[in-house]
C-alpha cells in the first residue's frame, strides 16, 4: 500500500482482511489504465534505465514506521520525471514493474516473508496513480509548449494527483482493514506538515527538469537529496517510536510497583480518548488525553504499596502520602519536555470544581478540562474495579456500573465537572459500560 | 536548460544543502536530547521511590564519565556508559517500597535479600521492552556479573567501569566514602577488573566535590 509522503509514497501493510478491497481497486486501476493508456513512445533507454533504478533504489530504501506497520518511500519524484520526460503511459509501466519488483527483493533482503496480495495491491495502488494523474496531465497541460517552466507545471501537476490518490487510497484502506481514523494516517503521526511537503516538491522538481534535458550524471545526483531527506524521516519516526516507548517504559515500572494498575490505566485511556472526543476535543488532543491518562498515577510508584492496598480508610498521615501522587508524577515527566503539554493535566487530575481538591485546590475551569475528563474516568474505573481478580481494590467492593454512574452524578458539580459527567454517561452508555 | 530551469535547480541545490545540515546536526541532537530527557525521568521516578536511593544515579554518571575519560573510552563508549549507568537502576521500582525505605539493609532476611537481588534481572526484562535500550542489555549483563564470571571474549569495558563506580556509590551513601573505598579495594581480582579500579581511585580523589 501507498501514500504519498512529501510527495514521495508510504506502504502500509496491516494484515489485509478481505480481498474485496483490493478487486474493487483493481477493477477501478484496470478501467482508468486501459481509457488512458497510449502507445508506448519510442523510449529513449538510457533514460528509462536511469529513473528505474533511481525509482526501485528509493523503493529499497523506505523509511518504516515501527508499531504502524507502514513503509514510507520516495519514488515519485522519479514516476513524475517519466511521465513528463517521456510520456504517462511510460511512466505507469515503470512505476508498476518498479513496485513489483521491490514487493518481491524488499522482503527477500530482509529475510521476511513476500506478501504478494499486499505486493499486487501496491501496484494496482500505483496503476490507478499513474493513470489518474496521466489523464489530468495530458488534459490539463496538452496545450503547453516544450520549456522548463511547463516541465515544472506538468511535473507538479502530476506529483498533486498521483500523491493525493495514492494518499486517500491508502489512508481509506487503512481505516477500512485496520479502523485507523483519517486523521491518524502517518503523515499526522510524524508531524510532516506542509513546510516539509514544500521542501520535498522543491528537492523533487530537479528530476523533472533533467530528465526532460536528459542530464543523465545529474539526474543521478538527485538521490542525494532524497537520501537525506529519507534521513530526516527516519529520525522523525524514531522520535516519534521513542515517545511511545517512553510511555511504555515508565507504565511498566508503575506495573513493576502496583501490578494491579495495568488493566485500570489501560481502560481509563481508552474511556478517556472517547470522552475527550465526544466533548469536541480534536483527534490529536484526544490522543494526548489518552496518554495522559496512561501516565496519570505514574507518581504511585512513589507511594508504598502498603499504605496503597491498605485494607480500611487510611489515616490522615498516610492519606496526605497518596495525595502526593499527583506531583511526584508530574515531577516524573517534567525533564520530558516531549510531555510538557500533558504535564499540568497529571498535575491536576485530584483538583475539584469546588476547589476542594489536590494539589493546588484549583476550582472550576481553572482545572485543565483534560484532568476533568481523567478525574472523571478514574474515578468510575476505580468504583467498578476491574474483570481480573488481583485488579479489585483492597480497600472497597466494587460497585455496579449503574451505582458508579449514580455516585459520579451525586457528585457532580462538586467533585466533578458536571457537563463532562453528562458526557460520559453518553458514552459509557454506548459502550455498554467499561 | 532556461532561467526557470536553473532557478529550479539553483533553488534544490540551496535547499538540498540545508536539508543535510539540518538532518546532520539538528535532527541527531534532538533525538538525543529526547533520550537523555526520557533516561532522566526513569531515573527521578526510582528516586521518588526510594528517596535513600537519591543521588546515587547522579555520582554513578559523573563517576563513570570520569573513569571513562581516563580509561580513554571513545565517544560511543562513554555515551553507551552514561546511559547504562542512569538506566541500571530502574528495576529497582519492583523492590518492596518498605523494604528499601524503612530499616537497614543489614536487617534483611534472606528472604528479603534474595527479593532485593532480583532487581538487575528486572532491569534487563524492563529494558527488552524498549528498541531504543535493548542493545545495552548485554552491557548491563556484564555489568552486574563479577570480574572473574565474565566471559573471555566480548567483554565490555564499559560494563566493568559501571560495576565498579555502581557498587561504590551506592556503598558512598550508605556507609561512607572510606567503606565504600575499602570495599572496592577488597573485591579486585574477583568482583572488580583491577585496571578499572586502578583509574578509578584516582578519579574518586580529584572528584571527592562532585
Amino acid at each position: 500500500m501507498r501514500r504519498p509522503l512529501f510527495g514521495g509514497r508510504n506502504k502500509a501493510v496491516p494484515a489485509l482482511q478481505g480481498y474485496f478491497v483490493m478487486w474493487s481497486l483493481a477493477v477501478l486501476a484496470v478501467a482508468v489504465t486501459i481509457a488512458n493508456f497510449t502507445p508506448l513512445a519510442k523510449m529513449p533507454l538510457s533514460l528509462v534505465a536511469i529513473l528505474g533504478w533511481l525509482a526501485l533504489l528509493a523503493e529499497l530504501f523506505p523509511v518504516e514506521v515501527a508499531g504502524r506497520r507502514i513503509r514510507i518511500t520516495f519514488t515519485m519524484p522519479y514516476i513524475a520525471a517519466a511521465a513528463v520526460a517521456i510520456g504517462t503511459a511510460e511512466a505507469l509501466v515503470l512505476d508498476v514493474a518498479v513496485t513489483l519488483s521491490a514487493g518481491f527483493v524488499y522482503p527477500t533482503l530482509l529475510g521476511r516473508k513476500v506478501s504478494p496480495p499486499w505486493t499486487l495491491l501496491n501496484a494496482i495502488v500505483s496503476a490507478l496513480g499513474c493513470s489518474l494523474a496521466g489523464i489530468v496531465l495530458n488534459t490539463a497541460t496538452g496545450h503547453l509548449s516544450p520549456s522548463d517552466m511547463s516541465s515544472v507545471i506538468k511535473g507538479l501537476l502530476y506529483m498533486l494527483v498521483y500523491g493525493g490518490v495514492n494518499f486517500g487510497v491508502v489512508s481509506a484502506v487503512d481505516n477500512y482493514v485496520a479502523r485507523r481514523p483519517l486523521s491518524e494516517n502517518a503523515l499526522s503521526s510524524l508531524k510532516v506538515g506542509a513546510g516539509a511537503l514544500s521542501v520535498f516538491t522543491l528537492i523533487a522538481l530537479p528530476s523533472v527538469i533533467l530528465a526532460t534535458h536528459q542530464q543523465l550524471p545529474l539526474l543521478v545526483l538527485t538521490f542525494v537529496p532524497i537520501w537525506a531527506l529519507r534521513t530526516g524521516l527516519m529520525y522523525q519516526a524514531k522520535m516519534y517510536n521513542h515517545y511511545y516507548e517512553t510511555i511504555s517504559s515508565l507504565n511498566l515500572m508503575l506495573q513493576r510497583a502496583h501490578p494491579y494498575t495495568h488493566g485500570h490505566l489501560e481502560r481509563v485511556s481508552e474511556t478517556a480518548e472517547q470522552v475527550a472526543k465526544r466533548i469536541g476535543l480534536g483527534s490529536k488532543r484526544a490522543r494526548m488525553v489518552r496518554e495522559a491518562a496512561l501516565l496519570h498515577d505514574i507518581g504511585k510508584i512513589a507511594v508504598s504499596e502498603e499504605i496503597l492496598d491498605k485494607p480500611g480508610k487510611l489515616n490522615d498521615e498516610e492519606f496526605s502520602h497518596v495525595r502526593m501522587h499527583a506531583k511526584w508524577g508530574a515531577d516524573i515527566l517534567r525533564p520530558c519536555r516531549q510531555f510538557s503539554t500533558i504535564v499540568p493535566w497529571i498535575l491536576h487530575h485530584h483538583e475539584r470544581p469546588d476547589g476542594k481538591g489536590y494539589p493546588e485546590g484549583l476550582s472550576g475551569n481553572k482545572i485543565p478540562v483534560e484532568s476533568r475528563i481523567i478525574a472523571i474516568v478514574d474515578a468510575f474505573d476505580a468504583m467498578i474495579g476491574g474483570p481480573k481478580p488481583g485488579e479489585k481494590r483492597t480497600y472497597r467492593e466494587p460497585m455496579s456500573v449503574e451505582q458508579a454512574l449514580m455516585e459520579l452524578e451525586r457528585c457532580a458539580g462538586t467533585q466533578f465537572d458536571a457537563a463532562i459527567v453528562e458526557v460520559f454517561k453518553e458514552v459509557v452508555i454506548s459502550e455498554g459500560g467499561i | 536548460m532556461d532561467f526557470v530551469g536553473w532557478f529550479v535547480v539553483g533553488m534544490a541545490i540551496a535547499t538540498t544543502l540545508w536539508v543535510i545540515v539540518f538532518v546532520g546536526n539538528v535532527l541527531p541532537a534532538q533525538l538525543d536530547e529526547r533520550f537523555r530527557d526520557s533516561l532522566r525521568a526513569f531515573a527521578t521516578a526510582v528516586e521518588l521511590r526510594f528517596p535513600g536511593h537519591s543521588g546515587v544515579t547522579k555520582r554513578t554518571l559523573e563517576l563513570c564519565k570520569l573513569t571513562g575519560y581516563r580509561m580513554g573510552l571513545n565517544r560511543q563508549q562513554l555515551r553507551n556508559l552514561a546511559t547504562a549507568a542512569l538506566i541500571k537502576d530502574v528495576g529497582l521500582c519492583a523492590i518492596p517500597h518498605r523494604l528499601l525505605n524503612e530499616g537497614s539493609p543489614n536487617d534483611w532476611t534472606p528472604a528479603e535479600r534474595n527479593l532485593y537481588e532480583t532487581y538487575p534481572e528486572v532491569t534487563l526484562s524492563m529494558i527488552g521492552d524498549n528498541s531504543s535500550l535493548r542493545p545495552l542489555i548485554p552491557l548491563l549483563k556484564q555489568a552486574v556479573t563479577k570480574y572473574v564470571d565474565l566471559p573471555e571474549e566480548k567483554r565490555y569495558t564499559e560494563a566493568r567501569i559501571l560495576k565498579v563506580v555502581g557498587d561504590y556509590a551506592w556503598l558512598e551513601k550508605q556507609h561512607g566514602q572510606i567503606l565504600a573505598r575499602d570495599a572496592i579495594l577488597h573485591g579486585i581480582n574477583d568482583s572488580y577488573d583491577p585496571a578499572v579500579v586502578k583509574e578509578f581511585l584516582p578519579v574518586l580523589t580529584s572528584a571527592r566535590d562532585v
